[in-house]
């Protein structure tokens, strides 16, 4: 019997169809123009499907739990940075040796995020703190496990760097 | 239960239910932040990515040597 929180039950809700549609097409189309020069790495889409509907089954849980009419979009992009990171969707080619290759997932992740917040890079290049954050959050998506809500919050900071 | 406890009992349910403290707890729990929206829309964020890319690159390019 279907209880309505399976996967089966949340991804053919309608809505969430075109949500994860529009999130994944946006998802393959940033890493084709964004990692365009990373010829070291590829992208593998069966994976980042598991990885949008993973986040999608997780914010819909979270917004029955809580009762939430809308979830905001730090939320949104801080599911996806999970779960991004979770099933690594980019892969590494044989004979790459570069460390940003290795954590291009990791990057991916943050890239998307920004996409899906519409933080302008160029602002937040401007930043001089911006480097040194964004070093943080890789670091912090490579070795640790954090909730989304905790990388929500991150991304509310990300967001005040270019808001003030 | 001892005098004491009932006390402070009493002073904790005032102080939760009643007091200036627990208008700032009840906003901090209410609180949402600001950008909340639907779903973007694909074409939204088609353009936006189209827009996006040249300093996305600038990012990726300037973390190349940052993270040893």
């Amino acid at each position: 019997m279907s209880t309505g929180f399976t996967p089966q039950d949340i991804l053919n809700d309608p809505n969430f169809q075109t949500g994860m549609t529009a999130h994944f097409i946006a998802a393959v189309e940033s890493f084709d123009r964004y990692f365009k020069k990373w010829q070291d790495v590829s992208l593998n889409k069966h994976l980042l499907f598991a990885a949008i509907g993973s986040a999608y089954c997780d914010i819909y849980r979270l917004k029955f739990f809580r009762n939430l009419q809308q979830e905001d979009v730090h939320k949104r992009a801080a599911f996806l940075m999970k779960w991004i990171v979770k099933f690594v969707p980019i892969q590494l080619k044989d004979g790459s040796k570069r460390v940003s290759a290795a954590i291009s997932n990791e990057y991916f992740a943050i890239t998307l995020a920004m996409t899906v917040m519409n933080i302008e890079p160029n602002r937040l290049l401007q930043n001089p703190k911006f480097k040194t954050y964004a070093s943080n959050l890789v670091y912090l998506l490579h070795f640790h496990s954090c909730e989304p809500e905790q990388l929500a919050s991150e991304l509310f900071l990300l967001e005040n760097l270019i808001r003030e | 239960m001892k005098a004491e406890t009932e006390k402070l009992l009493a002073e904790t349910k005032e102080r939760l239910f009643v007091s200036d403290e627990f208008s700032a707890v009840r906003k901090i729990i209410s609180w949402t932040p600001p950008n909340s929206g639907e779903v973007e829309d694909l074409d939204v964020m088609l353009d936006r990515i189209d827009r996006f890319a040249p300093g996305m690159q600038e990012w990726l390019d300037s973390m190349e040597d940052s993270f040893q």
